[in-house]
């Protein structure tokens, strides 16, 4: 399932420079070569089992039985959690708003992302301290930036409030973080300040390495302007795009700091994104049996909206 | 261990000094100096751990050091924010470490605590123990801050309560001169000064609204205790959404456009700050903020511009009812290898002698009177008379948050519910409420 | 095809030779106004907040209300009171930390990033594994981690926390270093072979050398990723000399009285660091992969 998908991914985001064949001429493998492998990737495996397996063990066992925080596994309750959690509008809005959110997120970093890229590979004067400039945000701690959005969307003499009064006096007060259809999009507005830079890097060093050849064939051969852009450089980065897209989704889909500083899920239920909701069933509630059970829904959530993605992520590479 | 907390040291300045010699004669006098005696040396040199909301941070630099004192035990004090303070003692505790003995979580999670085995009972201790004085403990405060079901697990450690604060200047100008008495007169007067300032930056009132139920929760317990309501009935069932409290939810609503903007990002700090620079009429809030607001090294531009009176009541006349809305009670550990040396410490913690002198210490703990004794305090008396009148309201009646198992979760789910309510999430009061009200009946009766 | 996307990740940007060499000549066609106009139009969308948060740190709580842009006479307490507070002890925290794991991190990872992408040990099971751990939120799993730290005894400490950070990044050192490995001519690890030299011996004297403008590139990435880190800081270090520098600013967030000023300060001052290494860094990464090891 999930892991599955990210394998794909994986593939996708980090092609094999070593043409495969080079990889596939080998001699098999003495005994001890063996035992140096297995010895090598012993950290590995034993990170997974720590990491992966035994806090997947403890969600399903969780979600599988009444848990609270202090005294997990109490009785086996079938899949009285799920039903708890599938039935429960605050599950269902806090799954739709996360998926919503990823979506949009990741959408507005891609195409802000990309469009910089390309702006940054056709200016000249994309030197040194642009990309430093560039790197600034994506490096800024999340509870930070939260910090920061905030600062820019208080009502009392915030950023924003501020211009807007300037350049219509009298109006009213703009408090996007108390309103309940705005809110979800200021916390999107920084998450995409924050993270749309990474896209911008790895399209820009996409372009980069574009094979000046084949362009400049292109070029011989007629091809100007739009033209070679369309038909030859966007198919040349559209692998990185999407795949750029895909890491942007997973992020967005586990958005939590930014939430918890700027809205703590409010006003209302209206930012309640699915890791603020688990937070708060498991950590202020206490249920964690539920926690649980929603965690895993989200999982399943995220691999079933990222395998189209992984597909055309696919078809992209093999075309 | 490999426990590497460090004590905190209360900051040593001049006033600090002066409120701990006068605390000291204070437990010399009023005989508690024997208590401490009777286990002095017992535990010396050993080390005490407490878990404290960070706004205690304080009282718990105090107490540390007078215990030290009193003692030789070590008293390490960590804090952590007001709304983390139950689960980061329950993954203490769940986890195996049991790094702490002691703490101070708001009362409503005691049931929760106790239900996970986060905090063990201390019925026996207390009944061994006549020295505590259990009836001194102001009556309304004793009873929720200490009991789930018939096992006592918990001491009145802060009683906390919110008063009415008013700034007099603006009030003044704007021709009261009376704070008002019922929720419908204080909305008119926030209303009346929203309208003629607002265009310069003052409102009529900060609204605590932020969605934490120590916040917006506690506004509209306020009301919910003005209005005589009550969250559950005297068989334990829930009754939350009653005409008392759908009409403390409109009171609620009918000035969240009229206050500080905007309630729903109104936090402590936000409507304690814009309080203390004279922005706002009208604020509800703990009466340590009297303390404070006397304090221009704080930052305060209030100094002797304000009063405080009782949370208002439905209608003039009425005896006034507070409202327990946060309010801190001590607890021991459930894992705690010290048993022994906890429960002397939150006895002493919660004794007459050290309550009275942390009501009055500086810099200000933000502690309030637990004790029908330290209420009566004269020290209290003769620095704060403002403030220990409004405590008398304790004695009064008081409205309790519920307790017992789910009641953390309760809390929340009624905060949430009100927080879309206010932020026109749903149609109307009552149906807001209803849904509560079924939601509290699942979590609540059983 | 393949061999001509050299898509990647940020590591690999970072460091890319191609980066800074192609910089002065990035196509063949003319510069565009628009382009250039996007650019400053994306650095001032950078910059802004950032400039703002310092604009704040040197205003007063009333200057601030009043919705000015520019304090007119700074206000260095702000400062200074950042300074006297446990932030710098926090900092200090965040790096040990960072630092520590980001070592941890690289030590766990590059023997099994290397075995994997070059001989696939554990076969596709394990390398499509490798990353599942990234992909939920980490929430839940606070809680069986917390027992595991208390049986290693490290609860509440700096220590347990580093460990923690080792471990929670080890996948993501794993799938970057991987495109790095896979850029090493495979020529040099069999004249290392034919030269006798067994499997330890060629990852130690042969791979790792090639490496370490990969590996700091990955180390600082994941140094980044661990000094951000919130969640797990807020529930392993709770006691004041373990705090965190995002624990302690979030638990600012909460405290009675709002001092906004003293807020922006102790966030500049934590970020300052940050910015530091990876501008210095940045420099260092692109002139050491030029005349570094890979350069053949």
């Amino acid at each position: 399932m999930s892991t599955d998908t990210l394998q794909r991914a994986e593939a996708a985001v980090a092609p094999p420079e070593a043409p495969e064949k080079s990889q596939t001429f080998r001699r098999r493998p003495r005994i001890s070569e063996r035992f140096h492998h297995r010895l090598f990737i012993a950290p590995s495996v034993l990170v997974l089992l720590v990491l992966a397996a035994y806090p997947l063990v403890f969600i399903a066992s969780a979600a599988l039985t009444q848990s609270s925080l202090g005294n997990p596994f109490q009785e086996f309750v079938g899949t009285e959690n799920f039903q708890t959690a599938l039935t429960s509008s605050a599950v269902q809005n806090s799954l739709t708003l996360g998926t919503g959110y990823a979506f949009g997120v990741a959408a507005a970093s891609t195409a802000l992302g990309t469009a910089t890229a390309l702006a940054l590979w056709r200016s000249l004067r994309a030197g040194a301290f642009v990309r430093t400039v560039l790197l600034l945000p994506m490096i800024v701690p999340p509870v930070i930036v939260g910090i920061l959005w905030s600062f820019i969307f208080s009502p009392s003499g915030g950023l924003l409030d501020t211009l807007i009064r300037r350049f219509t006096p009298g109006s009213g007060t703009y408090a996007i973080l108390s309103d309940t259809t705005w809110a979800i999009f200021g916390v999107a507005l920084a998450d995409v300040w924050e993270w749309t830079p990474l896209v911008v890097l790895l399209v820009f060093t996409a372009l980069l390495s574009q094979d000046p050849e084949i362009t400049e064939a292109a070029q011989l051969d007629g091809a100007s302007g739009f033209q070679l852009f369309r038909h030859i450089t966007l198919p040349m980065v559209a692998g990185t795009i999407v795949a750029a897209f895909l890491i942007r989704l997973i992020l967005a889909f586990k958005v939590f700091d930014l939430v918890y500083v700027m809205t703590s899920g409010g006003p209302g239920s209206s930012t309640q994104v699915p890791a603020y909701l688990i937070w708060r069933s498991a950590l202020q509630n206490f249920d964690v049996g539920i926690a649980a059970t929603i965690t895993l829904l989200l999982a399943v959530v995220v691999t079933v909206v990222t395998i189209p993605i992984f597909l055309i992520t696919k078809r992209l590479r093999d075309d | 261990m490999s426990i590497t907390n460090t004590q905190r040291k209360a900051s040593r300045s001049a006033t600090g000094v002066a409120a701990m010699t006068l605390a000291l004669s204070a437990c010399g006098a009023g005989g508690g100096g024997a208590e401490g005696d009777a286990f002095e040396g017992e535990h010396e040199g050993e080390e005490l751990n407490i878990l404290l909301n960070a706004s205690h941070e304080g009282a718990g630099d105090w107490l540390a050091e007078q215990f030290e004192e009193e003692t030789g035990v070590t008293v390490n004090v960590t804090t952590v924010p007001y709304d983390e303070i139950a689960s980061q003692l329950t993954l203490d505790q769940q986890s195996g470490a049991n790094v702490y003995d002691v703490s101070a979580p708001w009362y409503v999670s005691l049931g929760d605590l106790a239900a996970d085995g986060s905090i063990q009972p201390i019925t026996e201790f207390v009944e061994d123990t006549p020295e505590i004085d259990v009836d001194d403990f102001i009556p309304t405060i004793w009873e929720p801050y200490a009991y789930v079901d018939d096992e006592i697990y918990g001491l009145p450690f802060d009683g906390d309560i919110h008063a009415l604060f008013y700034n007099t200047e603006i009030l003044e100008r704007n021709g009261f001169d009376e704070p008002p008495a019922t929720w419908e007169e204080y909305a008119q007067q926030v209303q009346t000064i929203t309208e003629n300032e607002s265009s310069d930056g003052i409102y009529g009132a900060a609204v605590f609204g932020e969605q934490s139920p120590l916040i917006l929760g506690a506004s509209f317990a306020n009301r919910l205790a003005g209005y005589g309501g009550e969250f559950l009935d005297e068989n334990g069932n829930p009754v939350i959404n009653s005409p008392e409290a759908v009409a403390s939810l409109e009171a609620l609503e009918e000035i969240w456009n009229y206050a500080l903007p905007t309630p729903a990002e109104t936090d402590f700090g936000a409507g304690n700050s814009a309080w203390f620079a004279g922005n706002v009429a009208f604020i509800e809030n703990w009466t340590d903020l009297g303390v404070r607001s006397q304090d221009p090294d704080s930052g305060s531009e209030v100094v002797d511009q304000w009063g405080v009176t009782y949370l208002p009541r439905e209608s003039e006349g009425e005896d006034p009812r507070a409202s327990l809305v946060a309010g801190f009670s001590w607890v021991v550990a459930g894992n705690t290898d010290n048993a022994d040396l906890a429960q002397q410490f939150i006895a002493w913690a919660a004794s007459t002698e050290v309550n009275s002198a942390l009501l009055t210490a500086l810099p200000p703990t933000g502690i309030d009177p637990n004790r029908l004794s330290s209420l009566e305090d004269q020290t209290y008396a003769s620095d704060f008379p403002e403030l220990q009148e409004v405590n008398e309201s304790t004695l009064h009646g008081a409205l309790a948050w519920p307790t017992g198992p789910n009641a953390t979760e309760a809390a929340q789910i009624l905060t949430d519910e009100l927080a879309a309510y206010l932020s026109g999430q749903r149609d109307s009061a009552q149906e807001t409420l209803d849904t509560v009200q079924s939601e509290w009946e699942r979590l609540l009766v059983d | 095809m393949t061999s001509t996307i050299n898509t990647t990740n940020a590591a690999k940007a970072l460091s890319s030779r191609r980066f800074r060499k192609e910089i002065p000549q990035p196509c063949q066609q003319k510069p565009s106004l628009l382009a250039s106009g996007w650019v400053l139009l994306s650095l001032v969308a950078a910059l802004v907040p950032l400039l703002y948060l310092l604009s704040i740190s040197f205003m007063t709580q009333g200057q601030i209300a009043a919705g000015i842009l520019l304090p007119t006479e700074p206000a260095f307490r702000n400062w200074a009171n950042a300074w006297h507070s446990p932030i710098p002890q926090g900092v200090l925290n965040s790096l040990i930390a960072a630092a520590g794991g980001a070592i941890l991190t690289l030590t766990f990872a590059l023997p099994g990033a290397w075995t994997i992408a070059r001989h696939r040990t554990g076969g596709k099971a394990l390398s499509g594994l490798i990353l599942s751990p990234w992909l939920l939120p980490p929430i839940v799993a606070i809680i069986p981690l917390l027992t595991l730290l208390r049986i290693l005894g490290l609860t509440n400490t700096l220590e347990g926390l580093t460990l923690i950070y080792a471990l929670i990044n080890v996948p993501v050192a794993i799938w970057l270093l991987d495109g790095f490995i896979r850029r090493i001519p495979i020529e040099v690890e069999e004249a290392g072979r034919i030269d006798g030299a067994n499997e330890w011996q060629l990852l130690t004297r042969v791979v790792v050398p090639m490496l370490i403008p990969a590996l700091i590139a990955v180390g600082v990435i994941v140094a980044i990723l661990n000094y951000n880190e919130f969640l797990f800081a807020t529930f392993l270090t709770q006691s004041q000399d373990t705090q965190t520098v995002p624990v302690l600013l979030a638990g600012m967030l909460s405290e009675r009285v709002q001092d906004f000023g003293r807020l922006a300060a102790s966030s500049l001052m934590a970020v300052i660091p940050v910015f530091t290494i990876a501008v210095l860094l940045q420099r260092y990464l692109i002139e050491g992969l030029t005349t570094g090891a890979v350069k053949q």
